[in-house]
C-alpha cells in the first residue's frame, strides 16, 4: 500500500527542484492510510450530517423521533457537533496529512504502524465509541455526556481523544520540523505543526478543566475549547490545505513570504483569547470579556491579511478557478473564511453581541464557518489528494454536481438563520414574550430544515465523485503541472 | 446610580498585570509592524525555497493599506482605554459601565411603562381581569415567566398544576394566587405519610382507598383495608374526609383532578418515596405591578374563586372553605386562549 515518490517531487535540496534524479532518496506516503481516512471522513460526514438534519426536523415537528434517549434533542445535536469535528473534519485532516507531510517535509511520516493504530483509536475509541455512549448516556461521571458545548463526548473519549492528539503531534510534527531538507519551512508546515502543537494544549483546557472548575470560571476555561476548536485546530489545518492546494493547481507561488508569517503569527498570538468572548455579557470578569473582544477584532484584521494573500497567489487565474474543481472548492471556502471572520468580528462587540446573542444568526455563523470555510476547503483538498492517489480519480461532473448542491443548501441555510436571528433578537429587545419569538421562528426553522436536502444530496454526489472513475474526461485539468505525481504503472500495483 | 464599577480581581497584583501586558501587547505590535518597514523585499522573486516541486512564495512586502489600517486599530485601542474602562482599575474618563448602561436602560423603561402598570395596580384583581389590555399584558408575562411550567395554555403538565381549571392548591381567591406568585410555594409529601413503617402491601392498600374516594377504578377489599390505615398514614395532613387543606397546600383527594397523574402506578410510587415541589418565588424579580397583572390574568383564566364576602366574614368561616368555585359565581370573563 505504499507509494514511491519521486524525488524531484517531495523538492529534495540536492539538484533543482524540477529535476528528475534517479536513484535520489525516497519519501515514502501512505497510500493506504490517505484512503482509509478519507473513507472515514466521508462516512463521518454523512454520518453527522444527519444528525444535524435529524436536530433541524425537530425543531419542526418535536415529536419526530421522540421518546428514545437516543434521539432526544440534546443528543442528536451533541452527536452532530462532534461528529462534525472528530469524525469528518479530523479524519480529513488526517488523509490530508498523510499525503502533505512526506512531500513538505522530505521524509516519510514518524511510523506506519503508528498510523494504523491512530486509525483505529481515532475511529473507533473516539468517534464511534462517543457517538454509542452519548446515545445511550450512562448514569455515570465517567462514561456520560459531558455538559461541556464542543466537546460533549464523555470524560472516557476525552482522554482517548487527548491521547491520540499527542499521537498526531509525533506522527506528524518531526518529518517536518527535523532540519527541513532545503532550510525552511513552508507555510503549510508551519500551520500543521501550530496547529498540532496549540490542539493537543487547548483541548484539555477546554475539556477537562471546567470539571475541575466550576460555575463560569469553568465556562470562561470552556470557552477556549469552543472556539479554539475553530481557531487553532480547524482553522490552521485548513489553511494548510489551503496554502498547500493553491500553488499546486495554479503553479504559481504564494504572492508573499512576508505576509504567510505575518498571517501565521497574529493567528497563533491572537486566537487563543478569542473563545471567551462566547460568554459576552456573563458572570465573567470584564476584563476577561474585554480580552477576548479585543483579541476577536484583531483575528479579523490577520484574516483580511491571510485571505488577501491567498486570493492575490490566484492573480491571473480566474478562469483555472471556474474549471479546476479542487481549486474552485479551496476558493469558495476561502471566500467564506473572509466572510465568516469579518462577521465573527462584528459579532463580538458588544452593541452587535446584545442583538445577536442566543438567536439562530449565531448558529448561521457556526454553519458558514464549519461547512462554507472549513468543509469546502477541506473538500477540494480531498478531491485533489484523490486525483494524485495511485488507484483514485474523481469524477468531475458528480463533484461540480456536489459544489453546487452544497454551496446552494448552505447559501439557503446562512441566509435562513441570519433573518431568524434578527427577528428573534429583535422580538427579546422589544420584551415580546418568548413564545412569541418561538413562533416567529417556525417558518425559517422549516426552511432551515428543508436546506438540509440539497446539502446531504451535494455530501451524497461528492462521495459518489470520489469513488466513481470518470473514464471519459481529461481528469488534470491544470495545465502547468500535468505530470506532477501522475501515477505511474509501477506505482499503482498496490 | 452610585455603582461604582472598579475590578473583578481582590488583588492588585492582577489590576497591573492587566495593565501591562495591555500596553505591551498593543504598543509591541505598532512597534513591530514600524520595524517591518525597513526590512528589505524583492517583489516578483520567490524566496529561494520550492517544496514538492511547485510550492514556492514570492518576496512582496506587506501592502501599505493593511499596515495603515493596524496602526489606526492601535490608535483606536490606545484611545478606548483612555475612555472606556479597560486597564485594571480605570475606569475611564466617560466613567462608562455596563451596569450603568443596564441601569439607565431600565429606569427609562421604567419612567415610560410605569404609568400602565401604576394604572392597573391601583384596580382591583376582578376589575384588572376584566380589562382587555391588562389580559394582554397579563399573557405576555405568562408566557414570558410561566409558560415553562404551567404550559403556554396554563393546563399544566404532570407535576406543573393546571390553572384553568377551578381545584386550587393553595387557594384560588385573587388574595391567594398573589400570595403564590409573589411568595412562592414549597410543597413536601413525606414518603409514606406518617406511618413511615407501612410496607409495600399496605401502600398498595392506602391507594386503592384513595382511589376509591374519586371512583377510580380500585380493588374493594384492598381499600377496606386501606380504610384502615387511611387515619394514621394520612389523615394529618389531608383531613379525615381526604379534602385536604389549601391553607396549608394539602391537595383534596376526593376530586378527580391529579397533579401527577391517576394511574395506581404512578399514586403508589407517590406514597412510596413521597414527593417535593417547589413554586417559585416571584416577587422580588418581577415586582409588585408585574405580579399584580399576572394575579389578575391567572385568576381570569376561568378558575378563579371570588374572595368571600367582606361584609360577612362570619358567613365564610362557617362554609369552612376559602371562596366559591366559580362555577357558583359568574366569571368576569370566559373567553379561552
Amino acid at each position: 500500500m505504499t507509494e514511491e515518490l519521486d524525488a524531484s517531487k517531495t523538492g529534495h535540496s540536492d539538484g533543482p527542484p524540477l529535476s528528475f534524479v534517479a536513484g535520489a532518496p525516497l519519501a515514502l506516503v501512505e497510500t493506504g492510510l490517505i484512503r482509509a481516512h478519507a473513507f472515514a471522513a466521508l462516512a463521518g460526514l454523512i454520518i453527522a450530517a444527519s444528525f444535524g438534519t435529524v436536530a433541524a426536523i425537530k425543531l419542526v415537528q418535536p415529536d419526530f423521533l421522540s421518546g428514545q434517549v437516543w434521539s432526544t434533542w440534546g443528543s442528536i445535536r451533541a452527536n452532530h457537533t462532534q461528529g462534525i469535528i472528530f469524525g469528518w473534519l479530523s479524519n480529513a485532516f488526517l488523509s490530508f496529512l498523510y499525503f502533505a507531510v512526506p512531500r513538505l517535509g522530505g521524509r516519510p511520516v514518524t511510523s506506519r504502524r503508528l498510523g494504523w493504530s491512530l486509525f483505529a483509536l481515532w475511529n473507533f475509541g473516539v468517534v464511534l465509541l462517543g457517538w454509542v455512549l452519548v446515545s445511550v448516556n450512562l448514569p455515570n461521571y465517567f462514561w456520560a455526556i459531558k455538559p461541556l458545548e464542543w466537546t460533549e463526548f464523555p470524560l472516557a473519549v476525552t482522554c482517548v481523544t487527548e491521547f491520540c492528539l499527542v499521537l498526531m503531534a509525533l506522527q506528524f510534527i518531526p518529518p517536518l520540523a527535523r532540519k527541513p531538507n532545503n532550510d525552511g519551512i513552508y507555510v503549510s508546515s508551519w500551520y500543521i505543526i501550530g496547529g498540532l502543537v496549540f490542539t493537543m494544549l487547548a483541548f484539555p483546557v477546554g475539556s477537562l478543566v471546567p470539571l475541575l472548575v466550576p460555575g463560569a470560571i469553568g465556562a470562561a476555561f470552556s470557552g477556549l475549547w469552543i472556539h479554539d476548536a475553530v481557531g487553532l485546530y480547524v482553522t490552521p489545518l485548513v489553511l494548510a490545505i489551503a496554502y498547500f492546494v493553491f500553488p499546486v493547481r495554479t503553479g504559481q507561488p504564494i504572492y508573499s513570504h512576508f505576509l504567510s508569517m505575518i498571517g501565521f503569527w497574529l493567528l497563533f498570538f491572537s486566537y487563543p483569547l478569542n473563545g471567551t468572548h462566547h460568554y459576552v455579557y456573563s458572570a465573567i470578569p470584564m476584563d476577561t470579556q474585554r480580552a477576548a473582544i479585543a483579541a476577536s477584532i484583531i483575528t479579523g484584521f490577520d484574516v483580511i491579511l491571510v485571505v488577501l494573500n491567498l486570493m492575490m497567489s490566484l492573480r491571473g487565474q480566474a478562469s483555472l478557478v471556474r474549471r479546476d474543481l479542487p481549486l474552485r472548492f479551496v476558493w469558495t471556502g476561502v471566500v467564506m473564511y473572509l466572510v465568516v471572520s469579518l462577521q465573527g468580528s462584528l459579532q463580538a462587540l458588544m452593541p452587535v453581541q446584545r442583538y445577536v446573542h442566543f438567536t439562530d444568526w449565531v448558529i448561521g455563523h457556526s454553519h458558514l464557518a464549519m461547512l462554507g470555510f472549513a468543509t469546502f476547503v477541506t473538500l477540494g483538498g480531498v478531491a485533489h489528494l484523490c486525483q494524485r492517489t495511485a488507484g483514485c480519480r474523481y469524477h468531475h461532473g458528480y463533484l461540480n454536481l456536489a459544489y453546487w448542491l452544497i454551496l446552494g443548501g448552505l447559501t439557503i441555510m446562512f441566509v435562513d438563520l441570519t433573518i431568524a436571528g434578527l427577528i428573534q433578537g429583535q422580538l427579546w429587545i422589544d420584551g415580546a414574550p418568548w413564545m412569541e419569538s418561538v413562533r416567529a421562528s417556525q417558518p425559517y426553522w422549516l426552511v432551515r430544515a428543508a436546506s438540509a436536502v440539497p446539502i446531504l444530496l451535494g455530501f451524497v454526489a461528492f462521495i459518489l465523485g470520489t469513488t466513481i472513475r470518470d473514464e471519459n474526461r481529461r481528469v488534470d485539468t491544470n495545465r502547468h503541472v500535468p505530470l506532477l505525481a501522475a501515477p505511474t504503472a509501477q506505482a499503482s500495483h498496490g | 446610580m452610585d455603582f461604582k464599577y472598579t475590578n473583578d480581581f481582590v488583588s492588585n497584583f492582577w489590576s497591573m498585570y492587566v495593565v501591562v501586558i495591555s500596553l505591551v501587547g498593543i504598543i509591541g505590535c505598532g512597534v513591530f509592524l514600524w520595524m517591518q518597514g525597513s526590512v528589505k523585499h524583492n517583489p516578483g522573486q520567490t524566496t529561494g525555497h520550492v517544496w514538492d516541486e511547485t510550492l514556492a512564495e514570492y518576496s512582496n512586502p506587506l501592502p501599505n493599506w493593511w499596515r495603515w489600517m493596524f496602526y489606526i486599530t492601535v490608535v483606536f485601542a490606545l484611545v478606548y482605554l483612555v475612555l472606556f474602562p479597560g486597564l485594571g482599575t480605570f475606569n475611564g474618563k466617560l466613567d462608562w459601565t455596563a451596569r450603568g448602561q443596564y441601569d439607565a436602560e431600565m429606569k427609562k423603561a421604567d419612567e415610560q411603562y410605569a404609568p400602565i402598570f401604576n394604572k392597573f395596580l391601583k384596580q382591583d384583581i376582578m376589575t384588572v381581569a376584566a380589562n382587555p389590555e391588562a389580559k394582554e399584558m397579563g399573557q405576555r408575562l405568562f408566557l414570558t415567566y410561566c409558560a415553562q411550567c404551567h404550559g403556554s395554555d396554563a393546563k399544566g403538565a404532570k407535576g406543573f398544576p393546571n390553572l384553568t381549571d377551578s381545584d386550587w392548591m393553595w387557594g384560588g381567591t385573587p388574595d391567594k394566587i398573589k400570595e403564590t406568585i409573589t411568595k412562592g410555594h414549597d410543597a413536601v409529601m413525606t414518603p409514606k405519610g406518617t406511618k413511615p413503617d407501612m410496607d409495600a402491601e399496605q401502600v398498595k392498600d392506602v391507594v386503592a382507598y384513595v382511589r376509591s374516594l374519586s371512583g377510580l377504578s380500585s380493588d374493594s377489599i384492598r381499600a377496606q383495608r386501606g380504610k384502615e390505615l387511611y387515619p394514621q398514614a394520612c389523615a394529618a395532613c389531608h383531613g379525615p374526609e381526604a379534602k385536604g387543606n389549601q391553607d396549608a397546600g394539602y391537595p383534596n383527594l376526593t376530586d378527580k383532578v391529579w397533579l401527577y397523574g391517576s394511574s395506581e402506578a404512578e399514586m403508589i410510587y407517590g406514597v412510596t418515596n413521597g414527593r417535593i415541589n417547589r413554586m417559585p418565588a416571584w416577587g422580588d424579580f418581577l415586582g409588585e405591578a408585574k405580579v399584580h397583572l399576572l394575579t389578575a390574568y391567572v385568576w381570569g383564566l376561568g378558575g378563579g374563586v371570588k374572595p368571600a364576602p367582606v361584609i360577612a366574614p362570619a358567613a365564610a368561616e362557617q362554609s369552612g372553605t376559602a371562596g366559591t368555585p366559580v362555577g357558583a359565581v359568574v366569571p368576569p370573563r370566559q373567553e379561552t386562549n
